[in-house]
């Protein structure tokens, strides 16, 4: 990695985020899911709770002990413990496999994405029902996925403007990631496809069914099939098949 | 027990909020205004994290089912229990049949209700505060009825409270965060001598602030990575507009933060109205810890805040109707 990474940083006042990778890529991923792991195992009594991002692992301290010296020592210490670039991915991954609707007036932006991306509508279309991308992260709200990567030619920037409400369920995309929406929401990224997935479901035993690790891949259905889910979909699973994956 | 006879749209039961599930994507939430709930939690002698209703604008009105005990803090209402009014940053008893009319926030946004043995609310990850448009828990609605949690028989007196300071705040203090440094010297310093207006477009997940001139942005800015967001980050859209983050912020985005507010000014800038001009400083992590700690121990002291109400016999239209002598008169008749 680079010469600068692992590195500790500030989050406010009470947070510390140790980042393993500036660039999104899959051994960043696995290595700062690993090293937040290891944390947790740990039960280090001045932290309250921790997260992943893409690339980072983030740890909420009791703001009653303000970020001693020592609890940064204690991270440096786990993090010269091991290599956590080569880490492996969490135990018990599943597939997710979702339907989607790409494109048509149920998620506009889907042409302009594939011309920015320079693909025909079925080399798209291939590569989302083909690839499966790994659940990096998940958060912005209940239960949302931040998967990825997809191959370079979908690096596209966020819009500048932040769009009118994105629907529930959406799939959107940017800078080589993929999103299924968990509310209504105003956004940057682009909507290129629309699923009835609940990434947030309270009906369910399990509200939250994606975990870091897990991947996605698609169905291309079209608009009367999504109708067609969605008139029965109180459990919000929109016709997903879940599998384990065998490692 | 209150039935809801009407209420502004964004009210919702909040507490202190959830801890521990930020990695499944759940935002922190809980009262925008945590003096608001330790100040409620004093005056009825219950824990800060009971559940309390937050009301927004003009609040609501509500039929009182039974005897109860109640305290009001936050943004001033005008009060007042079957048209004769209530003290605000006060408890007081209600009797069943009373209509309690809250309305007309004063001096700022958030206003709270508390009940004495808290209000009973489903509780969702641990934390019975509302978060609606992420799909968790309800805003309050006309005929909700508003259960106590605990049956508290125990009386107490009525109390006042000297609310802490926190209404007329103009400059807020920032600590550096982990994408300070993505903003070049020049923007930092022109973020600093920028007075900024609160703009109405704001809610309990984030404030927006306007000003002359342009906007705040790093290079690259549409690229960066999303990681992590707390409550306090001043974060910089698209075209460099700043939010500040409140309580039910998303715990992820891609649009880079400058700064963090320290927690004891977060309080602050959720209760001012548009329109109120602010402005920003960054301090030292020493100074903010230090400010931190104060906060911490004058919340431990929060009780010598209380004191027993000063009545004015002159503004009572039945003095009858008034319990002076202490709370007996709670005990069922």
């Amino acid at each position: 990695m680079t010469d600068n990474f692992p590195k500790m940083n500030f989050v406010g006042l009470d947070g510390i985020l140790v980042q393993f990778s500036q660039e999104i890529c899959e051994s960043g991923n696995s290595a700062a899911l690993a090293f937040r792991q290891e944390i947790e195992k740990k039960n280090h009594p001045y932290i309250i709770e921790s997260s992943n991002s893409l690339t980072a692992a983030y740890f909420r301290l009791d703001i009653k002990i303000s970020p001693a010296d020592s609890i940064l020592n204690f991270f440096d210490d786990v993090l010269k413990e091991k290599n956590w670039y080569t880490s492996e991915l969490p135990l018990n991954r599943k597939l997710f496999k979702i339907p989607c609707v790409f494109g048509t007036d149920l998620a506009p932006q889907f042409e302009k994405v594939i011309k920015l991306a320079k693909l025909s509508r079925a080399q798209a279309i291939s590569e989302f029902t083909t690839t499966k991308t790994r659940v990096m992260t998940i958060g912005f709200s209940p239960g949302q996925p931040y998967a990825g990567l997809l191959s370079e030619k979908w690096d596209v920037p966020r819009l500048a403007e932040v769009s009118k409400n994105v629907p529930k369920s959406a799939l959107v995309c940017a800078i080589r990631q993929l999103i299924i929406f968990s509310n209504s929401t105003p956004t940057g990224w682009h909507h290129i496809g629309q699923t009835a997935f609940e990434c947030f479901n309270s009906n369910r035993q399990q509200p939250i069914l994606l975990n870091p690790g897990d991947e996605i891949t698609f169905l291309e259905i079209n608009p009367s099939e999504l109708a067609q889910i969605k008139s029965n979909n109180s459990d919000g699973l929109g016709g997903v098949k879940i599998s384990e994956i065998r490692t | 027990m209150l039935e809801v006879m009407s209420i502004l749209g964004f009210s919702s039961f909040q507490d202190i909020g959830r801890s521990g599930f930020r990695s499944l994507g759940l935002s922190r939430s809980g009262a925008a205004d945590y003096y608001a709930m330790a100040e409620g939690a004093a005056l009825l002698d219950q824990s800060p994290n009971s559940t309390a209703l937050e009301l927004i604008g003009n609040g609501g009105i509500f039929n009182v089912l039974e005897d109860c005990m109640v305290a009001l803090t936050g943004a001033t209402m005008l009060a007042s229990a079957d048209q004769k009014p209530l003290a605000w940053n006060a408890s007081h008893y209600l009797y069943k049949g009373n209509i309690l009319n809250l309305t007309t926030q004063q001096n700022g946004r958030y206003s709270y209700l508390h009940l004495r043995g808290g209000f009973k609310a489903p509780k969702i990850f641990n934390s019975c505060s509302a978060q609606p448009v992420a799909g968790i828990g309800q805003y309050t609605r006309p005929k909700d009825i508003l259960a106590q949690l605990e049956n508290k028989q125990d009386p107490i007196e009525c109390q006042k409270i000297e609310p802490f300071n926190r209404f007329d705040l103009t400059t807020f203090r920032l600590v550096e965060s982990f994408q300070t440094k993505l903003f070049n010297q020049e923007t930092i310093e022109r973020f600093i001598d920028t007075e900024f207006s609160i703009d109405n477009q704001s809610s309990r997940g984030g404030v927006k602030l306007t000003h002359t001139g342009s906007g705040f942005s790093t290079s690259n800015q549409l690229k960066i990575l999303s990681d992590v967001i707390v409550p306090g980050d001043i974060q910089m859209t698209g075209f460099g507009q700043p939010f500040v983050l409140l309580a039910d912020c998303q715990t992820m985005g891609g649009y880079p933060r400058i700064g963090c507010i320290i927690p004891p000014d977060l309080p602050a800038i959720a209760q001012l109205k548009p329109d109120k001009k602010v402005k920003f400083k960054f301090i030292a992590r020493e100074e903010a810890n230090r400010i931190v700690a104060e906060d911490t121990k004058s919340l431990e002291l929060i009780k010598r805040r209380c004191s027993a109400p000063i009545r004015d016999p002159e503004k009572m239209e039945d003095l009858l109707d008034f319990n002076l002598i202490d709370g007996a008169v709670w005990a069922k008749d």
